[in-house]
């Protein structure tokens, strides 16, 4: 491996690991060279394991090695963290102690000593090791790579060391953390407890309950703030605990929570009820209430309109685009990565720009993300190794006619996937690692969940617009390059429904074309915008362009590359994988095309599917 | 910048007598705001951080740790090993 760095370049790795989500980061002076999720590597979902693959990938990437690192930065503290662990089961002693104590012991033997793991996993690196706080390492997330000079910053997530919320401002270099709510009283937490009450996975399936919320009423908000959550007019929370499991036991919610709610919580793969919706459309208006009061009185004592967000709530992409509307602030950025993967990118960019003093430079209109595209990426003579090992049948299509080929086969109803530059880091999949399909098709939705993603029939699916035609499909006039707003289709383009239609409930919903692009307009007209800029995202930007001069329409459908419990694919062998064992219509890997009508068995697997967890 | 590399040294985790220290003063703490009142339930509100905006920095090349004395599993691979990215 050479080594390219002049000088006496600072590199950094910043890592996030043992809760949910690990990552890695590289970092050279303040340049984002390179990071990743370790999920995607080790094909387990919100892989919690030290990210050694991760890691790998990052040094291999930046051309540098172990020894070459002179800082690893840490997205937390876990001398804090074991205080709160700690001080948690004592408050709740002596029988919870007792009980919880092998659980204690499990806890500093496997979580707390960050710099043994370290010295394990990197036995050559012989630098310095950073810790920062929790949600310091998200409001950096947030602030640094953001265009803005200053920024009120909010970060909101389960839980940290102690913090479960933090306002904090950024200026140039500086980061200060003003003020934060603490363990137990968690939006977080109170958001995740109904997603077990509905039957999704804690930490995972948060955002499906966000998708369900359309269907229903919010019939339950009283009851909810009447007894399970006060709410103050500066967005500061107290939940009655007493309702709550996630202090001392194994799970979020205990039996005076389900009594509340007329019963147990519902079985995973139990059919979705009104009841369901009803009560995800009640959560979900509650945390929109808290988090636009939490904003106003961040403005308010930051007297700062430019909104940087992160931590996982950040990815409530509903009350993002409500927080934009709302009038409090002029401008938002909020992390593609806002959940614990993008702690690591904060404490790397702590460490340039507070312990490194690298002056930090920024125009006030690009961010320093790239696009999020800050993973692996594979040339087309790899690629055609392995299609020519496996004996694929594929075709290979010059860059002169490449956009126009595919967006031919999407107007022709086909579901295409994309596999082409790096891979995103951070949860959604933009055009690199995605499934793409024509949004005008009315059935495209119920096809793809169904029979491509094998997953619940509600979900919505999200549209990639051309930067430039935004406002003339979606009530928006700013970029939302990281699918992290949601805004409504505009009037022009709506359908009138007729009373009939108008008076379906539930999932029956789904039967009616509401507009021009009935696949990725949600029940509520709404839906979660990627707007693609050529700069960014060349190829993708190609095809939308291509899509426009053949239909008219510069709107696709835009998935992950992945199917139901799955991690986005990240080689070309999970790509070919996942190709092989779905009903995707043709995938393009790089300059080569595969159509599914071509191809023998070759990597069919029956049982596919059934080796994700469903989320 | 904060740095904290004496508080380390001066309460090494690591040493199970540290652990034991922490475990009692963390206990007798949690115990009083048992006695007292309940901590959980007075703890919300907005406040001032309890972490400062600061790091804490270890020098690993400086007073290693022994990996074994932790008698920790680990199930991951070394990054010396290989996820074959093709």
């Amino acid at each position: 491996m050479t080594h390219t760095l002049v000088g006496d370049a600072q590199i950094i790795l910043g890592l996030s690991y043992n809760y949910h989500d690990s990552a890695a980061v590289l970092v050279v002076e303040d340049d984002i060279v390179a990071a990743a999720q370790e999920e995607r590597f080790t094909r387990r979902k919100f892989d919690n394991r030290f990210p050694v693959n991760a890691i790998k990938y990052c040094i291999e990437e930046g051309k540098v090695r172990q020894e070459d690192v002179h800082l690893i930065a840490f997205y937390e503290e876990p001398h804090l963290k074991l205080e709160r662990v700690l001080e948690t089961q004592t408050s709740f002693a002596p029988l919870n102690f007792i009980r919880n104590t092998k659980r204690i012991k499990n806890w500093i033997d496997n979580k707390y000593s960050v710099e043994d793991d370290i010295e394990y996993f990197l036995p050559r690196f012989d630098g310095k090791i950073l810790f920062f706080p929790h949600h310091l390492s998200h409001a950096a997330s947030a602030f640094y790579p953001s265009p803005f000079k200053e920024a009120a910053i909010l970060t909101v997530d389960g839980v940290g060391e102690w913090g479960c919320s933090a306002i904090s401002t950024g200026k140039e270099n500086e980061i200060e953390m003003i003020r934060e709510q603490r363990f137990p009283h968690s939006i977080g937490l109170l958001y995740s407890t109904f997603t077990q009450y509905i039957g999704f996975k804690v930490d995972s399936g948060e955002y499906k309950l966000m998708g369900l919320a359309p269907y229903g009423n919010a019939v339950y908000v009283n009851k909810i703030k009447d007894n399970l959550v006060q709410i103050n007019n500066d967005g500061s929370i107290k939940l009655n605990i007493e309702y709550f499991d996630f202090m001392t036991g194994n799970q979020m919610l205990n039996e005076r929570f389900c009594k509340l709610f007329g019963g147990k919580q519902r079985n995973s793969e139990s059919p979705i009820t009104q009841k369901e919706m009803d009560i995800a459309c009640s959560i979900q208006s509650v945390t929109e209430e808290i988090l636009l009061k939490m904003v106003k009185y961040a403005v308010e004592i930051t007297g700062i309109k430019s909104l940087c967000m992160a931590g996982g709530v950040a990815l409530n992409c509903v009350a993002n685009g409500k927080i934009l509307r709302s009038g409090f602030i002029e401008k938002i950025w909020v992390q593609p990565a806002a959940g614990d993967a993008g702690g690591a990118l904060g404490a790397a960019l702590l460490a340039a720009y507070k312990v490194n003093g690298i002056h930090r430079k920024t125009n006030g209109i690009i961010d320093k993300q790239k696009g999020s595209l800050l993973g692996p990426s594979f040339s087309n003579d790899k690629i055609k190794k392995l299609l020519e090992a496996y004996g694929f049948v594929y075709e290979e299509i010059p860059n002169e006619i490449w956009a126009d080929r595919i967006a031919l086969l999407l107007s022709e109803g086909k579901v295409v996937a994309l596999f082409q530059g790096r891979m995103e880091y951070g949860p959604r999949a933009l055009g690199c690692r995605s499934i793409l399909g024509d949004p005008r098709v009315s059935d495209m939705q119920s096809k793809m969940n169904l029979k491509i993603k094998f997953r619940e029939s509600f979900r919505p699916f999200a549209p990639v617009v051309l930067k430039e035609k935004v406002g003339d499909w979606f009530a928006m006039d700013v970029e939302s390059p990281y699918m992290l707003l949601v805004s409504e289709i505009i009037a022009d383009k709506k359908k009138n429904l007729s009373v009939n239609e108008q008076n379906f409930t539930g999932i029956d919903k789904l039967k009616v074309v509401r507009s021009e692009i009935p696949a990725v307009t949600h029940i509520d007209y709404s839906a979660r915008i990627q707007t693609v800029d050529k700069n960014v995202n060349q190829k993708m930007y190609a095809i939308l362009s291509a899509f426009e001069k053949l239909t008219g329409c510069p709107v696709l459908i835009n998935t992950s590359f992945n199917i139901r419990g799955e991690p986005i694919v990240c080689t070309p062998f999970d790509a070919l994988k996942c190709f092989m064992n779905t009903n995707i219509d043709a995938f393009v890997l790089e300059n080569y095309i595969l159509y599914k009508e071509n191809q023998t068995d070759v990597l069919k697997d029956k049982n596919f599917a059934k080796g994700f967890e469903p989320d | 910048m904060e740095e904290i590399v004496k508080i380390r040294r001066l309460m090494n985790l690591h040493n199970k007598y540290g652990i034991m220290g922490i475990l009692v003063i963390v206990f007798l703490k949690g115990l009083s705001n048992l006695l007292l009142s309940n901590f959980f339930r007075n703890n919300y509100g907005w406040q001032l951080p309890y972490a400062k905006s600061g790091c804490r920095i270890i020098c690993i090349g400086s007073g290693k740790n022994n990996v074994n004395q932790r008698k920790k599993k680990y199930n991951t691979k070394v990054a010396e090993d290989i996820y074959p990215l093709v």
